[in-house]
């Protein structure tokens, strides 16, 4: 605790000054930052304190390491630098304050070694700020742009940092002059000889002047930071601490909807704590709007702007949530709005529109490359939730869906008593008829209904018979999931059908969670030892991602594998011979969002394609975690695409800018919406769109069939 | 003002098949899945509507049939009506329209209503003939094809849809008044509605309640009596063209011909 060289202060009327200056500062930070947590803590509860050891782990990695932004890598270095700048810079500042308390930092006050490193990330992060400038002010990319904080908030703060550097670049300068080189720094031992000349007493004053113009830029900046876009340097570590360790595809789950007041979310103050903390954790990078399919085409939603609405919202009904204004509320947030509209505007429908909502297809895009684990999609839905469940207000067309799937168990108006018409005379069991199969194959309301996906299903039978797996498939027994529903915001109604199908699931025995006692078919030749868990395959994505990860939040667990992966796992245990090299047509592979992003699942797929054709896979522009959506995800295949360009034919021209022949997919939602595509952009000669199990089962009968394996190529 | 919807239960038209029962020669309605009238669904929208643009109105649905519609009932109270009131005796079975009607005039007359709404005609049925036999039991105005109401003072205007446009026709009130098919959309009912149809009240009328005799309805009192049934003729063929650069003149001649131009 050596005393500096110069006092900063000159004396203990400088230092009480100092004293009063910094906590009033402190204290009005304090209000301002201590509105934002009081905020927070009137919002719903939530429990993030699962995965401990995990999130402390991939806390140091994300928050320390900067992992997150270091993906996009010339700004991501920039913001390196200056996050670690800015540490080592707060070590200096603590050096310079105790100054005025005749004192130092212990260890590192007065040693060469730290001023030197000082001063390089000073040097640094001048170069990053040029870099950020640059970025901000000359590329200017779109997704910059904040309605919220308006243009100034990016260059004010830009301005702050470096007014604080160059105060601290004249503190060490005059540091040095006033003290002839005994104050040693780098910056101060490059220019401070220069100012030799002015004299050890004006060198004295020059030192305690920006002494002083340092402290107060820095705690200016201090005041500031609540108000600003640069809030989310407080709130990202928190985020990324607390995001979501539960499986990505899971929706949260609306608890005792018999007994609720409120049936999702039409007030800021409905989301959890977490989702508002979203808000203030939200940099404004833009990066979520440049991957969203809706924000492609030109459809009214910009996830970004999701983020800042649920927050802007929250700002300007803090008063309303925290009760009668005190002079803690009095004190202002108010340059967290810009848009200036006087009166308050709901959420839903004002600060947020209708058909934003709408236009989401719960890809996911916008979650996998927010830097800052941001959850767009269950905020998307919580307000989904609340106009289908309390206003009553979503497309048209919907209607039909939620009636169709609540009384037909499927979305159309067809009686589900016809669910295994398309396997009559293909010798596929139903579960009542063979109640011991291994592997229960769950086709779907697209795989039973819709005429093209019948071929999917058919393909998939071939392969599961060439294989001599034990199959049956549930039949009339088998009802819509109830994902579309619970996506489109109607989480009554997919409870429901969750129930239903997790009784008949349940009683055949494939419930994991479940002992052997508790299965009502264990009639039926079950010796009553056998519990091996069973499972449960599916070509259809979003019956796979719901059953898997969903249906355990109401007691269901089973072990449910895509088809892509199980026909991998045949051919991997040799169950599955295939023609190596057999197709050598050119060809990509869309990866569904909810096989891919939602359960990561990329490989495998890929594996089999491989297998088939030695050309491998010729990969779209955008592909695994980046995959761009069919167009067909969160109920938007049940809806009309009204506005923009179409999300489908943007996808099926990625695909032909490969020039493939095929496009290999794993979704009968995107074979619905590429092929709809291929015909929109006129390529049917061009491009076939094939499902993964088709592209197999051809290989296996052509296989079998040696004369006419060539015939066609 | 008091306002009454006239609904009925009805064999889901989108999944299931008609039959009719060649002993009875009457629909088959057991068995099968059975809903609220999708028809009925828009009325209640146009009445719902109608109430709450009023204020301190009370909406009441009834219904005469067997047990099970109770459930199109409770649909009807989760869509935003009131209250529901259903009528139900097995001396009700095979009642024709003069005894649907005779009952739900009965059942309506003690409630004294301002307002009933009916549907131009059932989705099942479609005689279209339950809602003036209604307004002559009750000997009220009846006022018909409806596609638009409001109330002004004491009478009730509506624009009539006509084969060109609309007619305004009004009448005192109380009357009946029939809501012409598609002119409103049906409500999908909010959470709010499908929890408070558990507690709003629901009564149940036996034939005794209305003071009617079992010989005034059901089999009993049917005036009309199915001679015989029989299958519709298949229909036609439709016509394909080919654009061979002539389709539209063909497309126009064939409207014109029909007198659809
Ligand atoms: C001999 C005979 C026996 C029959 N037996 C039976 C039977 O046992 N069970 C049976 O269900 N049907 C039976 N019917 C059919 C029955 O007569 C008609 O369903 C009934 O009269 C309604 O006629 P509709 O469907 O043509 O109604 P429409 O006149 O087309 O209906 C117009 C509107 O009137 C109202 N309405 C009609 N019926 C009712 C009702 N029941 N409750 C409330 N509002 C109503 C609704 O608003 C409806 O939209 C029988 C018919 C005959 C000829
Ligand atoms: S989930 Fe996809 S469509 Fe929805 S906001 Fe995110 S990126 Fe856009
Ligand atoms: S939500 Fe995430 S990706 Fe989108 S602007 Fe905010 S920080 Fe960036």
């Amino acid at each position: 605790m050596a005393p500096p060289a110069i006092s900063p202060t000159g004396g203990w009327i400088g230092t009480t000054i100092f004293v009063l200056v910094f906590l009033a500062a402190l204290t009005v930070f304090g209000l301002r930052a201590g509105q934002l947590v009081t905020l927070l803590a009137k919002a719903r509860r939530e429990d993030r304190t699962d995965h401990l050891e995990e999130r402390i782990g991939d806390f140091l990695l994300v928050v320390l390491g900067q992992s997150g932004v270091l993906r996009d890598p010339i700004p991501g270095l920039a913001h390196f630098f200056t996050f670690w700048g800015f540490i080592i810079i707060q070590f200096g500042l603590l050096n310079l304050i105790l100054g005025a308390f005749n004192g130092s930092l212990p260890l590192i006050g007065h040693d060469h070694t730290f001023a030197a490193l000082l001063d390089l990330f000073v040097l640094f992060v001048l170069v990053s700020l040029i870099v950020f400038a640059i970025r901000r002010g000359i590329v200017r990319p779109r997704q910059l742009s904040s309605r919220l904080h308006g243009p100034w908030d990016g260059f004010i703060i830009l301005g702050l940092i470096f007014l604080v550097l160059l105060t601290l670049a004249l503190v060490e300068t005059f540091g040095f002059a006033a003290s002839h080189g005994e104050e040693w720094s780098l910056i101060g031992s490059w220019l401070g000889p220069s100012f030799y000349g002015l004299g050890t007493a004006t060198n004295v004053v020059l030192y305690r002047v920006f002494w002083w113009a340092h402290i107060l830029t820095v705690l200016g900046f201090l005041v500031y930071l609540p108000g600003s876009k640069h809030l989310h340097l407080m709130a990202t570590p928190f985020n990324v601490f607390f995001r979501n360790y539960g499986p990505r595809g899971a929706l949260p789950l609306l608890e005792n909807l018999e007994e609720r007041e409120d049936y999702g979310v039409s007030k800021a103050e409905q989301f959890t704590w977490k989702q508002l903390l979203d808000g203030y954790a939200c940099t404004e990078c833009g990066r979520c709007n440049t991957v969203c399919p809706a924000t492609n085409t030109g459809k009214p939603l910009l996830p970004k702007e999701i983020i800042l609405g649920v927050k802007e919202s929250l700002l300007d009904r803090r008063h309303e949530i925290v009760g009668e204004p005190n002079l803690f509320q009095k004190l202002p947030l108010a340059d967290v709005r810009s848009n200036g509209h006087e009166e308050i505007q709901p959420l839903v429908g004002g600060v947020i529109s209708k058909e934003a909502l709408w236009a989401c297809t719960t890809c996911g895009a916008c979650m996998e490359i927010c830097p800052v684990s941001i959850e767009h999609v269950p905020k998307i839905v919580d307000m989904r939730r609340s106009l289908v469940m309390e206003e009553s207000d979503f497309p048209p067309e919907v209607t039909s869906l939620f009636n169709n799937i609540e009384r037909n168990g499927n979305p159309w108006e067809i009686s589900n008593d016809r669910r295994a018409e398309w396997a009559a005379g293909l010798g596929v069991p139903l579960m009542a008829e063979n109640p011991d199969a291994e592997v229960l194959y769950w086709v779907g309301c697209m795989g039973s209904f819709d005429q093209r996906n019948r071929k999917v299903a058919t393909a998939l039978v071939k392969i599961l018979k060439a294989a001599r797996v034990n199959f049956a498939i549930l039949g009339p027994e088998e009802s819509c999931t109830g994902d579309p529903a619970r996506r489109i915001g109607n989480e009554y109604l997919w409870q429901m059908m969750a129930q239903q199908n997790i009784e008949v699931l349940n009683s055949y025995g494939f419930n994991t969670a479940q002992t052997e006692s508790e299965t009502a078919h264990n009639g039926h030749g079950h010796n009553g030892q056998t519990t091996r868990p069973r499972t449960i395959i599916t070509a259809c994505p979003h019956c796979f991602n719901t059953i898997k990860n969903e249906y355990p939040q109401l007691g269901g667990h089973y072990e449910v594998i895509h088809h892509s992966v199980f026909i991998d796992r045949l051919i991997r245990e040799g169950r599955l011979q295939l023609p190596a090299g057999f197709d050598q047509r050119k060809l990509t592979y869309h990866d569904p969002c909810y096989v891919g992003r939602y359960n990561g699942v990329y490989d495998e797929p890929r594996r089999v394609l491989t297998v088939l054709n030695s050309n491998g896979v010729t990969e779209m522009r955008r592909n695994r975690n980046k995959s761009f959506c069919c167009g067909g995800g969160g109920g938007r295949a049940w809806m009309e695409e009204r506005l923009g360009k179409r999300v489908n034919q943007t996808r099926v021209n990625e695909a032909l800018e490969t020039e493939a022949e095929v496009l290999a997919a794993a979704c009968p939602f995107c074979i619905m919406m590429f092929e709809d595509g291929v015909k929109g952009v006129e390529a049917e000669e061009r491009l076939q769109v094939e499902d993964i199990a088709e592209i197999v089962a051809r290989a296996l009968e052509e296989a079998a069939t040696p004369a006419t394996a060539h015939a066609g190529q | 003002m008091k306002i009454f919807v006239c609904v009925k239960q009805i064999p889901d038209p989108n999944t299931v098949e008609s039959k009719l029962d060649p002993a009875t020669k009457r629909l088959v309605r057991t068995g099968v899945s059975l809903v609220l009238d999708p028809g009925d669904e828009t009325t209640i929208a146009a009445a719902i509507k109608l109430r709450d643009s009023l204020g301190n109105s009370e909406l009441t649905a009834i219904s005469m049939g067997p047990a099970s519609a109770q459930e199109a009932l409770r649909r009807a109270l989760a869509m935003g009506v009131d209250r529901a009131i259903l009528i139900s005796d097995p001396a009700l079975a095979g009642s024709d329209v003069l005894g649907t009607a005779r009952t739900l005039a009965a059942a309506l007359k003690r409630e004294n209503p301002d307002l009933i709404f009916c549907s131009t005609e059932s989705t099942d049925g479609y005689t279209g003939m339950v809602p003036g036999a209604i307004a002559e039991f009750l000997g009220l105005p009846q006022l018909t094809f409806a596609r638009e109401i409001t109330v002004e003072g004491s009478k009730a205007v509506i624009k009539r849809v006509t084969q060109t446009g609309y007619e305004v026709v009004e009448s005192p009130l109380p009357a009946v008044v029939t809501i012409a098919s598609g002119s409103f959309e049906a409500i999908y009912p909010t959470m709010k509605g499908i929890m408070s149809a558990r507690k709003k009240p629901f009564s149940q009328l036996s034939l005794s309640d209305l003071g009617l005799e079992s010989s005034q309805v059901g089999e009993a009192g049917a005036r009309e009596q199915i001679l015989s049934i029989g299958k519709a003729e298949a229909r036609a063929a439709g016509q394909i063209i080919k654009d061979e650069g002539n389709a539209a003149e063909i497309i126009a001649d064939f409207l014109q011909r029909h007198q659809l131009l």
